[in-house]
């Protein structure tokens, strides 16, 4: 999907949908330690850190008697790390999303499409740029307390410097478990097709584009584009690598009332970039989630 | 404090006057395994010597859409009864049943756009909102005119009872087992009935929010 499309497919449903009907606020609020946050092949180079996230939407519904639902969202994020202040990021922009019930009831299989757009204004002034993405997502409650969806998506991020564009797509599904009315376990795992970026210090890099990691290494690595950025201390490189990851997380997810929740999440990826460069990252993470 | 004690006080005469005057009453009393009170629990008695009149009310019985939840949770109604779906929330709800006993679709609204629905076979109704799926209540519509529904103490008392053999039945939303028993209502008598029943797991439908799923960190 061109970015031209995607615009125009925002504009469309704008124009139409969401008019009618009362805000509904939402805070998401996070805090995770992230291993490897840096996306490092080297040992030497990997980095951990803590990371915040910070989110605020607002969002509009409006249904059909046909089970057909449209929402408009509008959010503003903040990322922060603290440790490697150049990795932070704010990002606003709206979200929309169309649900086609069909039938009636929590049982009813549902298949719902999503676009958005997102201003991306990263500490990094390579890294701003406009990040779109579309998505089709299918779910099906098969108990009061299981809950299965599939999803299908693509994003893509335009940065100011090519070094942080990126373009990818995922397939990954969902498995809900309501434990009780208060404890929920999500499981979750898909895989990514398409660029991402990684991070190498200095001396690592200089080994990677003169051959020192190999003669796969060395020949893909000189085809990318690559900046010096510091992100993670003087002299780092980030550069951008096609491949893929394999990525799964289970979430455990108390809810404190009927419109917050605590959770708990543990999630973990395995890259493979196309020189045959691997690396996995983990993160546990604690957030709160409030609907006002 | 002062003023409320002639109102208590004419109550109570009122009460030992329904009693003395129409019957009996059956004072129910509902408890878990773990002997702890259960509200929402439905009792009603159906006389087993005489054919109860079924006079519905001439007025809608109300179960309100507030707060995105349905008010109250559990309904009795006399078969025949009507019941008003107002929306009070800021957002549109879709009021709908699929049960057997009264299946009905009340289309996207907000404030009292539709006309009562009325309940004409007894059973039990689950409702359901198809925006909201952890919206639930039911209707536990009932061929008898002597019913009450627990609070919160587990209690529930229904009065001006004929004297007679009744079948006293015990209705909950988590109920495990079918609920009756035979009880003689004496004049004058207001009996407690303990009943004990056992709960299933509350399977509602969880409200609280959830993560965006899945990433790449």
């Amino acid at each position: 999907m061109t970015r031209r499309c995607l615009l125009a497919l925002l504009a469309l449903i704008l124009a139409s949908a969401p008019t009618g009907g009362a805000a509904t606020f939402r805070a998401d609020v996070s805090a995770g330690w992230i291993d490897n946050l840096s996306r490092s092949a080297s040992p030497l180079d990997q980095r951990d850190a803590l990371r915040t996230e910070a989110q605020l939407s607002a969002s509009w519904f409006r249904a059909t008697r046909s089970g057909f639902l449209a929402s408009l969202e509008l959010a503003g994020g903040l990322t922060t790390v603290p440790d490697f202040s150049k990795a932070g990021a704010l990002t606003v922009g709206p979200r929309v999303l169309l649900r086609q019930k069909f039938g009636l009831g929590a049982y009813a299989p549902a298949v719902e499409l999503s676009a958005g757009l997102n201003r991306r204004e990263a500490r990094l002034d390579a890294d701003e740029g406009w990040t779109s993405n579309a998505g089709l997502r299918l779910v099906k409650r098969l108990t009061p307390a299981w809950r299965l969806a599939v999803t299908g998506d693509w994003h893509q991020h335009d940065a100011r410097q090519g070094t942080f564009d990126i373009r990818q797509r995922r397939l990954h599904a969902t498995v809900t478990w309501d434990l009780s009315d208060r404890w929920q376990l999500n499981a979750s795992g898909g895989r990514l097709w398409g660029e991402f970026t990684a991070n190498a210090s200095s001396g690592i890099w200089a080994q990677a584009i003169s051959g020192g990691l190999g003669a796969a290494i060395e020949e893909y690595y000189n085809t990318i584009p690559w900046a010096v950025t510091d992100i993670y201390g003087p002299g780092w490189v980030t550069y951008p690598v096609a491949g893929r990851v394999d990525f799964w997380s289970l979430e455990l997810a108390p809810a404190l009332g009927r419109n917050t929740s605590l959770p708990l999440r543990y999630e973990r990826a395995n890259s493979l970039n196309r020189a045959g460069v691997r690396y996995s990252q983990e993160s546990w993470s604690l957030g709160i989630l409030h609907r006002f | 404090m002062k003023t409320l004690l002639p109102v208590a006080t004419a109550l109570l005469l009122f009460a030992t006057n329904v009693f003395a005057a129409t019957g009996g009453g059956v004072r129910v009393e509902v408890k878990d395994d773990r002997g702890q009170p259960v509200a929402d629990a439905v009792s009603s008695l159906v006389p087993l010597d005489t054919r109860p009149v079924l006079t519905p009310p001439a007025e809608p019985v109300v179960i309100e859409q507030v707060g995105e939840e349905f008010t109250p949770y559990v309904t009795p109604v006399l078969v025949g009864t009507r019941v008003a779906f107002p929306n009070n929330d800021r957002v549109q709800h879709h009021v709908y049943s699929l049960s057997s006993t009264k299946t009905f679709e009340l289309p996207l609204y907000r404030g009292s756009v539709h006309d009562p629905v009325v309940f004409d076979l007894p059973g039990i109704v689950s409702l359901g909102c198809n925006i909201h799926d952890w919206m639930a209540a039911y209707v536990v519509v009932l061929a008898t005119p002597h019913f009450a529904k627990t609070g919160g103490d587990g209690t529930s008392l229904i009065a001006s009872l004929p004297p007679g053999r009744y079948r006293l039945e015990v209705w909950h939303p988590r109920l495990a087992a079918a609920i009756d028993r035979e009880v003689v209502v004496a004049p004058e008598d207001p009996a407690t009935q303990v009943i004990a029943i056992t709960l299933r797991p509350d399977r509602r439908i969880r409200r609280a929010p959830e993560a965006h799923s899945g990433g790449y960190p």
